[in-house]
Order: C-alpha cells, then sequence, then structure tokens
C-alpha cells in the first residue's frame, strides 16, 4: 500500500506544477482516444453490416448457392415438393438507384418468408399481398421511405441495370432492426427477377435445416451446388476488411507510444523536481519500495484520468472518423450502410486499459530511479542530468538491440500480419531510444557552428538542450517518432499512389469503355451492345470483360471474365514472367492468370493448378499461367478467358467492352457516335474516356487513405504536446539562467528569440532523426505489412516533397510548442536571479 | 566624472510588498549617494531589503516612490527596455552563488556580456584572455562551472561582472558561499580589479571582514539606511 501522507504530498506536488501533468493527462487522453475512435469506428461499421447480413439472413441456418450462373428455379420446386424441404425461401438481390442513392432490392416469396424473417409491413391489404397478387409492386424499408418521403401507392422510377422501370410501392415494411434493413426494397421474386433480367434463375435457397438434413441434402446436389451455413458469406465479407481495420487499429496504438513518451518525460522531470524531497524521505526512513509505489501510483492515477478523458474524446471523435472508415469499406470492399456509432463497453474498457497500461509501463523507469536514489545523492541535482549523459550510450546499445529483435521478428515469422506490427514497433522503440545518444553527438557538431553564428548565446541554446537531455532527449524523441511516421506513411502512400498509377495506364489499355450506367458493376449488357459497337467507324479492336465470383477449392474468388481484344496483353506485367509467352495460351483457354493478391493468400505460383467448381462439368483443375500485379481487388482475382468460362458454365454475357481507337481518329467524337449507335439498345449506358476512369480510380484511391492521414495529424498533435510539456518542464529548470541573462542585459525579445531558437534546433533535429527512421518505416510498411496485409508488392518512389515536408512539419510543430514557454520565460523577473536558493 | 560626483543618486526611495491584505514596507525614505569609484559596504539584516535596494540600483525592480539615477540616467522613469540596455551597458552583479550560466564554459560566461554591448570577436577574445589572467584562471577557460571550485566560479563571476567595464558592480554576499580564506583572496581580487577599473562597487554583506574593504559602511534597517554614511551626501 502507498503511504497517505506520501500521497497528499505528491499530489500536493501535482497541484502546485499542474501543466506538467495536465499535459501528461492530455497526451494520454488524446492516444487513448485514437485507440477509442479507431476500435469503435471499425467496431460500428461492421456491426452495421453484421446486422444488415443477418436481417436478410434472418433465422436460415444453410444456404444454396450456385455461384456464379445462380440455381435455377425448378430445383427449389424440386426440393420442396420432391425432398420435403419445406423450410426454405428463395431470394434474389440486385441493385436499383433512385434519385441518387443506390437501394438493394429483394426478390422474395412472400409465402415461404415467415419462418425466415420478420418482415412487418402496413399497407392496404397488408402490403405483402399486393405483391404477389399485383406486378411491379415493391415495399420499401421504414427508414428509406421516411428519409426519401416515399409512402404507399406511390409510383417509382427506379434505374435497374440500366434500363428504366416504373414500380408501385405497395406497402412500407420494417422489422426488429430497422437501420439494418435502411435502403432495403423487398419485391416478388418473380418481380424482381424480371427488373433484374434473371428469369428463371435465383441467387440462393435460405434453409433452416439440422444436422441430417443437411447431410441429407448435400448427397442430392448436383454439380456446381454449394451448401453452407448461413453465416459462412457474412464470414467471409468480414474477413476481407481484417487488415484494413488492423492498419487503423496500429495507427492509432502509435500515439499511445508517443503518449507513453510523454507520460515517462513528465514522471522523470518531476522526480527530478522532487529529489530533494525524495532525498528527505528516503533519510526519515521511506523505503525504496514505498517511493516506487508512489511514483507507480501517480502515474496509474494519471494513466486513469487521461484514459477516461480519452473514452469520452473518443467518442467524440469516432462519429468523424466512422464517415471515413464507412466510405473507405463502401469504395473497396462491400455496401454497408452507417450512420451511428455503437455503444460497446468492452471497447471502452480496452481503451482504460491501454492508456493505463501505457502509463504504468511508462513510469516504472522514472518508479525505479527514486527509489534508488540515495539519500545524499539525490540532493545533487546535476548528478541525474550527467547520469542521463551516460546512460545515452546505454540506452543507444539497448535501442540497437530492441531494433534487432524487431528485425529477428522480421525474418523469423514472415507471413503474419501482427507479427509485423510487433516488428515494426521495435524497430520504432529501438530507434527512438538511439535518438538522445544521436541528438548529443549532433550537439557537438551544432555548438560551434551556432556558436560561430550567433555568438555566445547561440552556444547557450545549444547547450540548454544537452544539459537538459533528460527531456529534451524524450520530446525529440517523441517528435521523431510522430514525424517519422508522417515520412513512412507519406513514402507508403505515395509509392502505393504511384504503382497504382502506373498500373492504371498500363491495365486501362482501351481508350473508351462502355458498361451499363447506375448502381451494380456487374449489371449485364444488352446483348447487341457488342455488334452494334464493331459497326461503329473509328473502332480497331473491342474487348470484353465481366467479374464474376467462382467457387475454388479455397472459397469464392472473382474471376475476370476477358473476351480479349488485339490491345488487350499489353495491359498485364506477370511477375518473374513473360506475358509475349504466356498470352497465346490464356487465349486459348488453357491457363488462366492470377493476381498477385490472390497468390499471396494461397500460396499459388506459376505452373500450379487450381480447382474451380464448374457449372456442370465438376470441379475443374486450371493450371496457373502466371502472377500479375493488380491492385483492383485486396481480396484477389482470376482472369480467365471468355471461351473457357462460356465452354463450363452456361452464363453468356458481358458487363464492359473495351474499344480501342483507330489512331487517327478523335476519341471524344467517337465516344459521341458510340452513344448514338447504342441508343437503340434503350439501356442507360455510361461511356467512359480511360482518363476518367483513371482519375476516378485515383480519386477513391485517395479517399481510402483519409483516415491515415486524419490519424497522422493527431499523432503529430500527441507530439506537440509532448514538446510543450518538455519545453515547460525545461523552462523551469533554466528559469534562473534566464533571470541571469536578463539581468545581464538580455531583453524579453532577445531571450524569446533565445529560447524560441532552442526549440527550433529541437525540432530541426527532430526533422532530421525522423528521415532515417520514416525510410525505415516506409520499407517495412510497403514491402511487409501491405505484402501482407494485402498482398500487393510496389515500386518504393520517395515523393519530392516528403523531406521538406518532414522538416518543415517536425520544425512548425516544435516552433509551436515552444511560442508559449517562449513567451512565459522571456517574461521572467531578472530579479529571480539575485534571490538566494 | 569628477571622484567626488554623485555616480549613484538615491532620492526617498519607498517600496513596499503587498503581504495578503497587509502592506509592508521594506524600504522607508532612502537616500543614498556614492561617486565614481567609491566602494560601499551595504550591512542589515536578513529581510531588511538590501536585495530589494540592489534590484531597484539595477533597475530590475521600481520603486513605488522616489528617484533613483545612475550615471545621469532616471531608472524609474523609463521602460523596461531601456532599463535593461541600461544595465547591459552600466552595471556588473556578482552573487552568493556564483549564478554562472552552467551550460557554458568559463570563457563563454566571461565573453557573454562582451557580446551583448556588441563586441567584435577578435577584442572579446583578447578582453577574456585578459580577465581570465588577471583572476588567474587563464588556464581553466574552457571548463564548465561545474568542473570549477567555489573560489574558482566566483572569480569567473567578477571577470563576468567587469568584463564590459560597467560603471557599477553589485554585488550581493561575494563570499557568503565560501570558506573564510577563498572568501578573502576573492575580495581581495574584487577590490584590486574595481580599484583598476574605477569602478563604482556596491557590496551587501554580513561579514566585518568583508565590510573591511568597503570605503564607507551603510546598515539597512527598518528600511531605512543609517551608519557610517559620507556626510557630504546628505
Amino acid at each position: 500500500m502507498v503511504n497517505r501522507t506520501l500521497l497528499r504530498g505528491a499530489t500536493a506536488f501535482h497541484a502546485r506544477h499542474p501543466w506538467q501533468a495536465v499535459l501528461a493527462v492530455v497526451a494520454v487522453a488524446l492516444g487513448v482516444a485514437m485507440v477509442v475512435a479507431v476500435d469503435l469506428a471499425n467496431e460500428s461499421a461492421l456491426r452495421a453490416f453484421r446486422l444488415s447480413a443477418e436481417a436478410v439472413t434472418g433465422t436460415a441456418t444453410h444456404q444454396l448457392t450456385s455461384p456464379p450462373v445462380g440455381i435455377a428455379e425448378h430445383i427449389y420446386t424440386d426440393l420442396r415438393l420432391r425432398h420435403g424441404f419445406r423450410l426454405s425461401a428463395p431470394f434474389v438481390e440486385g441493385a436499383a438507384a433512385y434519385h441518387g442513392e443506390t437501394l438493394r432490392l429483394l426478390g422474395i416469396d412472400p409465402l415461404a418468408e415467415a419462418p425466415f424473417r420478420n418482415w412487418r409491413s402496413s399497407g392496404a391489404g397488408g402490403g405483402a399481398s399486393r405483391l404477389l397478387s399485383e406486378p411491379d409492386t415493391v415495399l420499401m424499408a421504414s427508414l428509406t421511405a421516411d428519409r426519401m418521403k416515399i409512402s404507399e401507392g406511390d409510383q417509382l422510377n427506379l434505374v435497374v441495370s440500366g434500363r428504366q422501370v416504373l414500380v408501385t410501392v405497395a406497402g412500407i415494411f420494417e422489422n426488429e432492426n430497422p437501420q439494418a434493413i435502411d435502403g432495403v426494397m423487398l419485391a416478388d421474386i418473380a418481380t424482381a427477377q424480371e427488373l433484374l433480367g434473371s428469369e428463371g434463375r435465383i441467387d440462393r435457397i435460405d434453409l433452416i435445416l439440422t444436422t441430417d438434413d443437411a447431410d441429407r441434402l448435400a448427397r442430392l446436389l448436383s454439380q456446381g451446388m454449394v451448401l453452407e451455413a448461413a453465416s459462412a458469406g457474412t464470414r467471409n465479407m468480414l474477413n476481407m476488411t481484417r487488415a484494413f481495420h488492423t492498419n487503423l487499429s496500429a495507427m492509432s496504438l502509435l500515439s499511445v507510444l508517443v503518449g507513453g513518451f510523454l507520460i515517462y518525460n513528465m514522471m522523470t522531470f518531476t522526480i527530478l523536481r522532487r529529489r530533494a524531497t525524495l532525498g528527505i524521505q528516503r533519510m526519515l526512513g521511506v523505503t525504496r519500495r514505498e517511493i516506487f509505489l508512489l511514483v507507480l501510483a501517480e502515474t496509474l492515477a494519471l494513466g486513469l484520468i487521461g484514459s477516461l478523458s480519452g473514452v469520452v474524446l473518443g467518442w467524440f471523435l469516432g462519429h468523424g472518423l466512422l464517415r471515413l472508415v464507412a466510405r473507405t469499406i463502401n469504395d473497396i470492399y462491400f455496401a454497408v450502410n452507417v450512420t451511428s456509432l455503437s455503444f460497446e463497453p468492452w471497447l471502452l474498457t480496452k481503451g482504460i486499459i491501454v492508456g493505463a497500461g501505457a502509463a504504468v509501463l511508462a513510469g516504472l523507469g522514472p518508479a525505479i530511479e527514486a527509489s534508488r536514489a540515495s539519500p545524499l545523492e539525490v540532493r545533487r541535482r546535476s548528478s541525474l542530468e550527467r547520469s542521463g549523459h551516460r546512460w545515452a550510450p546505454w540506452l543507444s546499445l539497448a535501442g540497437l538491440l530492441v531494433c534487432g529483435a524487431g528485425y529477428g521478428v522480421l525474418r523469423l515469422v514472415e507471413r503474419d500480419l501482427g507479427f509485423g506490427f510487433v516488428a515494426l514497433f521495435l524497430l520504432v522503440t529501438g530507434y527512438a531510444m538511439m535518438v538522445p545518444a544521436a541528438v548529443l553527438l549532433m550537439l557537438r557538431v551544432a555548438a560551434p557552428v551556432m556558436g560561430g553564428l550567433t555568438g555566445v548565446t547561440g552556444r547557450f541554446a545549444v547547450r540548454g538542450v544537452s544539459a537538459g537531455l533528460s527531456r529534451t532527449g524524450l520530446a525529440i524523441s517523441a517528435l521523431v517518432v510522430a514525424t517519422a511516421a508522417t515520412v513512412g506513411v507519406g513514402i507508403m502512400i505515395g509509392s502505393f499512389r504511384d504503382s497504382v498509377s502506373v498500373w492504371l495506364h498500363q491495365t486501362l489499355q482501351s481508350d473508351i469503355y462502355v458498361s451499363v450506367d447506375g448502381p451494380g458493376s456487374d449489371a449485364l449488357l444488352d446483348p447487341r451492345v457488342e455488334g452494334l459497337m464493331r459497326e461503329v467507324q473509328g473502332v480497331d479492336s473491342l474487348s470484353t470483360g465481366r467479374v464474376v465470383p467462382l467457387r475454388t477449392a479455397f472459397g469464392d474468388v472473382d474471376a475476370l471474365v476477358l473476351g480479349p481484344g488485339t490491345h488487350s496483353r499489353d495491359g498485364y506485367r506477370l511477375l518473374g514472367d513473360d506475358i509475349e509467352r504466356i498470352w497465346p495460351r490464356l487465349e486459348n483457354a488453357e491457363v488462366v492468370l492470377v493476381s498477385e493478391p490472390l497468390a499471396w493468400q494461397h500460396g499459388i505460383r506459376s505452373g500450379d493448378t487450381i480447382e474451380l467448381l464448374a457449372g456442370t462439368a465438376g470441379p475443374l483443375q486450371v493450371p496457373v499461367g502466371g502472377v500479375f500485379r493488380d491492385y483492383s481487388s485486396s481480396s484477389g482475382l482470376l482472369v480467365m478467358a471468355r471461351a473457357l468460362y462460356e465452354r463450363y458454365w452456361d452464363d453468356p454475357g458481358v458487363a464492359t467492352v473495351g474499344v480501342r481507337l483507330d489512331p487517327a481518329a478523335d476519341p471524344d467524337e467517337l465516344a459521341g457516335r458510340l452513344r448514338m449507335a447504342l441508343s437503340e439498345t434503350g439501356q442507360d449506358l455510361r461511356v467512359s474516356h480511360a482518363a476518367a476512369i483513371r482519375e476516378m480510380s485515383l480519386e477513391v484511391f485517395d479517399r481510402t487513405f483519409a483516415v491515415t492521414r486524419v490519424l497522422r495529424w493527431l499523432t503529430i498533435g500527441v507530439a506537440v504536446v509532448g514538446f510543450l510539456s518538455a519545453l515547460l518542464a525545461l523552462q523551469i529548470e533554466q528559469a534562473r539562467e534566464h533571470a541571469l541573462l536578463r539581468a545581464t542585459g538580455v531583453t524579453p525579445a532577445g531571450l524569446f528569440a533565445l529560447v524560441l531558437s532552442q526549440t527550433g534546433i529541437m525540432g530541426l533535429m527532430a526533422g532530421l532523426l525522423a528521415l532515417p527512421l520514416g525510410g525505415l518505416m516506409s520499407v517495412v510498411l510497403i514491402h511487409v505489412i501491405n505484402q501482407r496485409a494485402f498482398g500487393w508488392s510496389m515500386e518504393t518512389t520517395i515523393p519530392p516533397e516528403v523531406i521538406p515536408e518532414a522538416l518543415v512539419l517536425s520544425l512548425v510543430a516544435a516552433l509551436v510548442a515552444g511560442t508559449l514557454p517562449a513567451l512565459r520565460m522571456s517574461r521572467i523577473p531578472p530579479a529571480l536571479a539575485l534571490r538566494e536558493e | 566624472m569628477d571622484r567626488n560626483e554623485s555616480l549613484i543618486r538615491v532620492r526617498d526611495l519607498h517600496r513596499a510588498y503587498r503581504e495578503g491584505d497587509r502592506s509592508r514596507v521594506v524600504l522607508d525614505g532612502i537616500n543614498l549617494d556614492v561617486p565614481q569609484g567609491e566602494i560601499v559596504g551595504l550591512l542589515g539584516r536578513s529581510g531588511s531589503g538590501k536585495s530589494t535596494l540592489l534590484n531597484l540600483l539595477a533597475g530590475i525592480d521600481r520603486a513605488d516612490q522616489g528617484e533613483v539615477w545612475i550615471a545621469g540616467i532616471d531608472l524609474q522613469g523609463g521602460s523596461e527596455r531601456r532599463r535593461t540596455l541600461f544595465r547591459r551597458t552600466h552595471i556588473g552583479f556578482v552573487y552568493q552563488f556564483f549564478n554562472l550560466i552552467p551550460t557554458l564554459t568559463a570563457a563563454d560566461n566571461i565573453r557573454l556580456p562582451l557580446e551583448l554591448n556588441g563586441a567584435g570577436t577578435r577584442e572579446a577574445q583578447v578582453r577574456v584572455y585578459r580577465l581570465l589572467e588577471s583572476v588567474g584562471l587563464e588556464d581553466r577557460g574552457g571548463a564548465f562551472p561545474d568542473d570549477l571550485s567555489g573560489g574558482e566560479q566566483q572569480r569567473v563571476a567578477v571577470a563576468r561582472a567587469l568584463a564590459h567595464r560597467p560603471p557599477v558592480v553589485l554585488a550581493d554576499e561575494p563570499t557568503g558561499n565560501l570558506d573564510a580564506e577563498t572568501g578573502k583572496s576573492v575580495m581581495d581580487l574584487l577590490a584590486r580589479m574595481v580599484v583598476e577599473h574605477g569602478t563604482t562597487l556596491i557590496l551587501v554583506t554580513h561579514s566585518a571582514a568583508v565590510a573591511g574593504f568597503a570605503d564607507r559602511c551603510l546598515t539597512l534597517e527598518a528600511g531605512r539606511l543609517s551608519g557610517d554614511h559620507d556626510t557630504t551626501a546628505w
């Protein structure tokens, strides 16, 4: 137990010098706020998706599917009537656009729904029954109807698969969780099939089965049919986003690390200031253990106050982040509609544990230091600084060992993302431990330079940094870590963006692309489109594409079914192989290509064989011709020739046609001619230039990293608080010297400039020291974290602005933090120098 | 300036501090005239207002009432900046606890007031060396204060106080933190140097031995000066 009187004394100390404690609390609060906000935003987005998926899955235990073509309608009838699986319901899903909003159109059999989903509809005749009795009728989710001011009886002009269709709202429906079904529209299955152009086919059959029933059904299934647990699909979707969420969490933990530096800094400072008091306490018989526990109790208390404040702050910050996280998930993974943060007590508790834990860990060093001091030594102030100078090389050595451990983790565990982050944190921490010694070395160089430039006052500024190394070293370390994070992340994003840009130029070989306008990127083009386009003057070559989900031995994979044009080959770059050699085999339906992420995730290499679950022909073994670089999907992509697909799947149709123009043709003119020629299909088509697609893709890319940028700035914010705290500590220590300067005739403005130049030196050193660490972080982020998280490899390019940006950033951060202390120091009364100690 | 002409002229100086609801009078109508080159010993109990008087003479603090003139400059009237610049050129300090800047070498500590007064690098270098030589520390210029003994630190402080040739040096218990022998050698040095430079020295002390270096001694008691004062000042 901690002695109460000692605790009272410590509390009185913090009450008398509140700003140090307040800044430490702010730093912990910011760190914890980031962790809580990221966790809450992640969890809320995923929870919204889960709830929405569960609302649609209902009480089904199993789902029967037949990717990618769907299930022939008669199979459902057979199952229900011939084989007695009465607890079954057919399901069709597609997208429809209404007033700029994308709605989910679900086709159901109202008579089979009751055991699965509890839709409660309102409207004349119960609403649901009208779905069966009247054609082109829909039920609208209550929240959606409220938001879009839709009422029963309204006629809606929807865009489905690029065609305008008119439907009537037969009623409004809801279930026990209206939020989860926001944006959903129900129709009878026949209506939905007609609207979506999938007559005779259903996407899946929901089933409630016992284990025995499931076994019996599995034996009945024909080739190409898949029976699996209802939760499997949702789980697979959620797994796709795991790496994205892990990356955000790691970024937020970095700020806790920076906050930890601050706690350490603050506690070391308070110990330094209380050494005389501690010495007296030791002389009076207070044991080392009691002093150790006292200091630890203080850090725990500050950590807890910071964590609790951080949780509250995190709740508000989470609302802002949720929007960014949800947008990224929508951009690159799946549609999720989430507007509010879900209250998750365990995440808040986790935030408190992380914050308090980091505080206690950071407080261990100062607590040990305080407890070890002898009653005689504690009275000498300069001994600590000297020991700080003595310890700097040893700390560097320890840092080198920690870096070595990080490197060892990288080499030993080659695929695990979590260990990748552990290695990154070890490298960052190890480097930060080497910063104080590096600062001493740099100051040795800086002192004569500054002396030469500005004389004694310059040397005073430089040596002041060196003299207060126990604080300045740590403040610089914190700023180094934060700035390095911006450098590392900046290089990573820059490299990624460059690689994506190069890849887009290479991949988009056509000049113009035609696809269905409106929601649903997989909507099929009218069968006449290809023929009509060939007739247009100026068209040199056409390629077709469509992405379909294929079932493989290792799960569902998106496959690009490619009808190659003469220009398509140049769109692929194989890793370690020559596309010229492989391309004819792809065209001849002999091989498929796999994207780098797919190859990484499943250990696929060129020459391996992939097992595909083909429609009627049973499992199909296809050789892999090569691995190609692709950034379109983090879950992976498989490319196969249209000839191969149509040989095994009865599923003609294309979603996109790419046009290579005659060199003499004018792209804008040709786009106009294409629009005119295609107007006779009656389908709303999008005719896009490759340049516009590239631009849009890069916009999506930039949006994806918006969250990272926000987190990066917050980490810098924590470092600025840390810097301010360290400078205020220095202000107290150097108060007498500054008063002496004032007494000697240095003006307040001169002292202000002197202190600011001191912080400027610290900021500049932090910027310089951040560059190697930032470079190292970028290497790990690019070649380890990205590789392990997504399977993407990329070329490293250092954006030219990154280095000056880092230097300016750390300099400005230091000067911002230094302005208040500089102002306060410039107002220091010169009489202080005359006062006796 | 003539030896008998007042370099320091203080008239009817009052200074009080607030302590809670009460006001504590520290200086209560001080009058003082000190000619150039004179060494004045200032005696008094702890808390008698000696340091307050030094602060007022240095332009660090302002009186509630009265006048302070040094070398013809009115310290009560000027701005903070003007008083700072006055201090830079006219005043040198020697403190009880030396107050050398620990992050600067002995030479740099002496160089600081020279640079503040605009001395050129070469000029400053020569002056610093001469001063180090005259205080017997010509081989310790590169040492930091922590590496010097108390006596050595105070010698550096004396050199620093006189580096820019100020007309007035204010010394607050300059031997208070030194043993008797070291204290005497420092006082010998200080007295010799102020005489050499023709500097006026105001010497606050409790020690009779140190007071012996003064041309005359004044006692500060109950806010008023009394004692062996020069009658020409009245």
